[in-house]
């Protein structure tokens, strides 16, 4: 099959498939649509892995010519798109939304006046970072639609619910594959047109504040991509994303794109001082949490920063700066994330973190660093969405989500409570799929020193607040009273969307060096020269080495031992030491800060964030003033 | 592939005979601080006698996730020992020292029992306040050789880190469980902490990998002094060894045991800022300066 | 003597409890740690908790709503184990022996291996009664002891608050 037809595929299917799911009232049946889109996508995105793997190139395009009068369609949608934005600021008589609906609407409207006529080309490009984004979107977003079917039964608005994902998962692919910039504006702007709708699905009041919230902090880096897309066209005469980075050696007042773009990627990826709509967001249904808020739209502002990574080299303080406040979202998230009490916003800090961590890389600029963002990338996406699954499930068998409430979920939920400890050994621990990237990121920040301090403090905080809640969940009783995790009375459903994603955690952690080597390298090639290298043993840089199979068997020899032999006998079991006493106890959780030094270390915290900010826009404007002089 | 047979050998009597190594130490540690206190104290073979005698007792636990990350934390520190023995990635080294921490942390939450959560909530501040400084420094050790392979590293660390080896001072402390920042395991607060469901057998794999975790961070401590002549390489790895835990033990004799914010005020700004001015004079010295 | 039999001897873990004494042979058990008696030496920790202990030194006449407790701790010490009864109060309940609020004597709750008596039990008599026990436990071969005492007929436990 033409790899261009996959494609489309890719981008139109969903759509197709969301205004399918409409007719549908409540009811089961929803699920075929949902299903069919999901086996189409699935499929198509691995087929189209291996179409690019079997011709051997690292990059493949696809011009406007071959689409027909896709050009068209986008265009006028993207239209229709902005004016929808004024119109809800107008009727939500939000300021701010019509502001800023109005400063995307009649700038891009001048841009496509300007380039009307113009080729742009090529309209989509496939490459291996493209594909990495493109698995994560299709198979993690198809397995969280086919646990939302389950999710969301008692919901009254499904057909709504399910197109809007549906939708939002054809947005997401033709955002990852759009080389044409206006291409990639149009797709960001449905992104957030879904994440504002979806965060607003239950109609509470709480969950329209949420949704506005996100519209407008999400609207407002829109109009920092539009200005900066204005001025790419301005300085570089293309709005070909390939040629502008390609072109990137202008320097001076002709960054100011990158910077712009920047801020957009971080309003996008919540880094800070934006982090509020993603907290915010954690009101929406725990599958809106998982798919949108932690597995793909918000690594769209990560991705575009992966993308603009070989033009950001060309100054060090732009690049300096952007690790910066990637390293700053992830030290105070980490530390903020130690005194939540709520799972759902514990796993948004987290998100922020990583997201910050992704964002910290790109501005080392290195080929290790790279290489490290997109590994971080690909195997987060598929942990967190587990541990955000994981949640779901306990907040739709017993509706609760705090960590406190939790305790003691090993005797209740087993089956849970094993897919959220291979969801948190995978995230935190070697040797495990993220802690290859940990590594990779902790070698790749000694090339800026000041970036370790960051690292180190954030790397604790993390263990701290994991190794807290899943300790929490782990906490039992004795033996003889527990079900065993095959009898665990939880849907089926649940029960294959957890396993299959703990199972491709664990098996994606296996093959980290085989992942590294074929589907990072290409792409780390293009623009870097790659360095770091797979073997059968485990990955290596120049820096050191990761013995990641032997340490995997290790670990896997010492489970299945303990497990083999950790069954104690009814007379062994014990109770627990209270001083003799035989009395029932609870014990509350430590949450680190009070709410007052909490809200201290959130104003500091903001504040540093907007000096970076300020400063990331002002550099190119100094650097022309450095030239002049 | 050829393998280097004696080079083999000395790396697993090495990973294999560190217990040993630590339990004696430990033996020396009780004897010396019972002669500060002036009294006779236990023979130097003691540890091995408790862990012996540990080892001959009926088991009794509470359920089998104890046992699950007692025996994790005991593989995963004997990992790290072993890839530090063989010259492996430093980094990888205290990372999966650093799982091991947070496997033992785990099977102490997995008994439901409120000393035990105590303790180990207690331990995880521990953590949070020495790993930041070990991590610091390891990745000074980076910075400065530009390579984390232990078997490349051998160059005299001492002259050039200095500040960073006071630092590890901290972390030496909080590891060994010694005042003033005995925090998890507080005698007579909370009755041991997170080994308080423990027992038996299992409460020997927990000592056991508590001596492998020394063991490591004793065996970073010997990177920090190399010299061509090997037996003068040895004695002074031991002498550092030695100066360390002597000082350990003058400090954990003269002070009281501090509150776990102290412990987080304390040790993470002082090593933090003694990492930082380290890592300020190699970057002067690299550009030039002295 | 093998190993293990040799280790359990040289490294004696104690738990101290005390069932409503006067803490006069607590001090005294406590003047065991200090310097000048040193118990150390012999490997003896003082730790308070039951599943790491051999040895249970009890004091105090056993009032009735410790019973319970004194019960528990011991059922949570794993085998092999021995108790120690130190002071007149632990050994028979003397001068205790006949109030309406005390068993009288720990022997009347769990099994003991050594009395040590005093009031207050002297050091020296406490570590040679230690001694004594360390002994008698090797001739016993360390073999498993039994749960605990049944309560007599007469009389009703404390019912778990």
């Amino acid at each position: 099959m033409d790899i261009g037809t996959i494609v489309l595929l890719l981008i139109a299917i969903p759509a197709i498939g969301g205004l399918a799911c409409l007719p549908f009232r409540k009811g089961r049946l929803i699920a075929i649509p949902v299903l069919v889109t999901s086996a189409i996508v699935m499929v198509a995105s691995i087929a189209l892995l291996l179409d690019i793997r079997s011709r051997g190139v690292s990059s493949y395009e696809i011009s406007e010519a071959g689409l027909g009068s896709a050009g068209w369609v986008v265009a006028i949608l993207d239209f229709a798109l902005m004016l929808f934005f004024v119109y809800t600021g107008l009727r939500l008589k939000n300021r701010l939304a019509i502001a800023f609906g109005l400063l995307q609407l009649i700038p891009m409207a001048g841009l496509e006046a300007a380039v009307y006529g113009q080729e742009i080309e090529p309209a989509l490009v496939i490459d291996y970072l493209a594909i990495v984004m493109a698995l994560v979107i299709n198979i993690v977003g198809s397995i969280i639609c086919i646990y939302a079917i389950r999710y969301m039964e008692h919901d009254s608005a499904q057909p709504r619910f399910f197109a809007i994902m549906l939708l939002f998962l054809g947005a997401m692919n033709g955002a990852v594959f759009a080389n044409n910039m206006l291409w990639l504006f149009f797709f960001w702007e449905v992104t957030t047109l879904c994440s504002y709708l979806l965060i607003g699905h239950e109609r509470t009041a709480e969950a329209k504040e949420s949704a506005v919230r996100a519209l407008v902090y999400t609207l407002g880096g829109g109009v920092a991509l539009a200005i900066g897309i204005i001025l790419v066209n301005n300085y570089y005469e293309t709005l070909s994303l390939q040629a502008v980075l390609k072109a990137h050696t202008l320097g001076g007042i002709a960054l100011l794109p990158f910077a712009l773009m920047a801020i957009a990627a971080f309003t996008k990826s919540a880094l800070v001082p934006f982090q509020n709509w993603l907290l915010g967001a954690m009101v929406a249904p725990t599958p809106v949490s998982a798919l949108l808020h932690s597995s793909t739209m918000v690594k769209l502002g990560v991705y575009l920063l992966i993308r603009m990574s070989p033009a950001l080299g060309a100054s060090n303080a732009l690049a300096w700066t952007i690790a910066l406040v990637g390293g700053l979202s992830f030290l105070a998230t980490s530390i903020l994330a130690i005194t939540e009490s709520n799972a759902k916003r514990v796993l948004a800090y987290s998100t922020i973190g990583n997201l910050g961590l992704i964002a910290m890389c790109v501005g080392i600029n290195t080929s290790l660093a790279i290489s490290a963002a997109i590994v971080l990338l690909l195997f987060h996406a598929v942990s967190k969405a587990l541990l955000f699954m994981c949640v779901g499930v306990v907040k739709h068998e017993t509706g609760v989500v705090e960590i406190d409430a939790m305790s003691g979920l090993r005797d209740r939920m087993p089956f849970v409570s094993i897919a959220f400890a291979i969801g948190v050994f995978t995230i935190m621990l070697p040797p495990f799929g993220m802690f290859a990237s940990k590594w990779l990121i902790s070698e790749a920040a000694i090339s800026l020193p000041l970036l370790t301090f960051l690292l180190a403090m954030g790397f604790a905080a993390t263990i701290v607040y994991y190794s807290k809640w899943l300790g929490r969940i782990l906490a039992a009783g004795t033996e003889a009273d527990r079900p065993s995790p095959a009898k665990d009375p939880i849907p089926g459903i649940f029960r294959y969307t957890l396993g299959s994603l703990a199972l491709g955690a664990i098996v994606m952690s296996f093959l980290v060096s085989w992942i590294v080597r074929y589907m990072v390298n290409p792409y780390i090639e293009l623009n870097f020269g790659s360095s770091v290298g797979g073997s059968g043993t485990g990955i290596f840089s120049s820096l050191g080495e990761f013995p990641i199979v032997v340490l995997l068997v290790v670990v896997g020899l010492m489970f299945l031992l303990a497990i083999l032999f950790a069954r104690p006998k009814k007379d062994e079991l014990s109770q627990p030491y209270t001083g003799g006493e035989s009395y029932q106890f609870e014990t509350g959780g430590f949450y680190l800060m009070s709410r007052l030094n909490r809200d201290r270390f959130n104003v500091v915290m903001n504040l540093v964030a907007v000096a970076l900010l300020a400063t990331l826009v002002l550099i190119p404007f100094a650097i022309e003033v450095g030239t002049w002089l | 592939m050829a393998v280097d047979w004696t080079q083999l050998t000395i790396q697993v009597l090495l990973v294999v005979l560190s217990p040993v190594a630590i339990g004696l130490l430990f033996g020396i540690d009780r004897k010396i601080t019972a002669h500060m206190q002036n009294r006779v104290g236990p023979p130097i073979i003691q540890p091995f006698y408790d862990l012996i005698k540990l080892f001959g007792k009926r088991t009794m636990v509470m359920n089998n996730g104890q046992i699950v990350f007692a025996f994790a934390c005991l593989f995963l520190q004997a990992a790290a020992l072993a890839l530090l023995a063989s010259g492996g990635d430093l980094l990888i080294v205290f990372f999966v020292s650093g799982a091991g921490s947070v496997a033992f942390v785990l099977g102490a939450f997995s008994a439901r029992s409120p000393y035990s959560y105590y303790g180990s909530q207690r331990e995880l501040l521990q953590i949070l306040a020495y790993e930041p400084v070990l991590l610091l420094v390891i990745l000074l050790i980076g910075y400065d050789r530009g390579t984390f392979t232990v078997s490349r590293l051998d160059t005299n660390l001492l002259p050039v880190l200095p500040l960073a080896l006071i630092a590890l001072m901290a972390v030496l402390v909080i590891k060994l469980q010694k005042s003033p920042y005995d925090i998890a395991t507080a005698h007579q607060e909370i009755v041991s902490g997170p080994y308080v469901e423990y027992s038996g057998p299992y409460l020997g794999i927990t000592k056991l990998a508590n001596w492998f975790e020394v063991a490591v961070i004793f065996g970073i401590l010997t990177l920090f002094y190399w010299n061509e002549n090997m037996a003068l390489s040895i004695a002074g790895k031991v002498a550092i060894v030695a100066v360390a835990l002597f000082a350990t033990q003058v400090l954990d004799n003269a002070t009281a045991r501090l509150t776990r914010e102290r412990m987080l005020r304390f040790t993470l700004p002082y090593g933090i800022l003694l990492v930082a001015l380290n890592m300020a004079l190699i970057y002067l010295n690299r550009q030039g300066v002295f | 003597m093998n190993a293990t039999d040799r280790s359990r001897i040289k490294s004696p873990w104690i738990l101290h409890f005390d069932t409503g004494s006067c803490n006069g042979c607590d001090i005294e058990t406590w003047a065991l740690l200090t310097p000048k008696y040193d118990i150390e030496r012999f490997g003896m920790l003082n730790k308070a908790n039951p599943k790491h202990a051999d040895m249970l030194l009890v004091t105090g006449p056993v009032s009735m709503k410790v019973a319970d407790r004194l019960r528990n701790l011991y059922n949570q010490m794993p085998e092999p184990r021995f108790v120690i009864a130190v002071g007149n109060c632990a050994c028979t309940g003397a001068p205790f022996s006949d109030c309406y609020n005390v068993h009288g004597g720990i022997g009347k709750i769990i099994p003991v291996d050594i009395f040590v008596p005093g009031c207050a039990a002297r050091p020296e008599a406490i570590i040679d009664g230690v001694v004594l026990g360390l002994k008698i436990w090797r001739q016993r071969a360390f073999a498993p002891r039994p749960k605990e005492r049944p309560l007599p007929a007469t009389e009703s436990s404390e019912a778990a608050p």
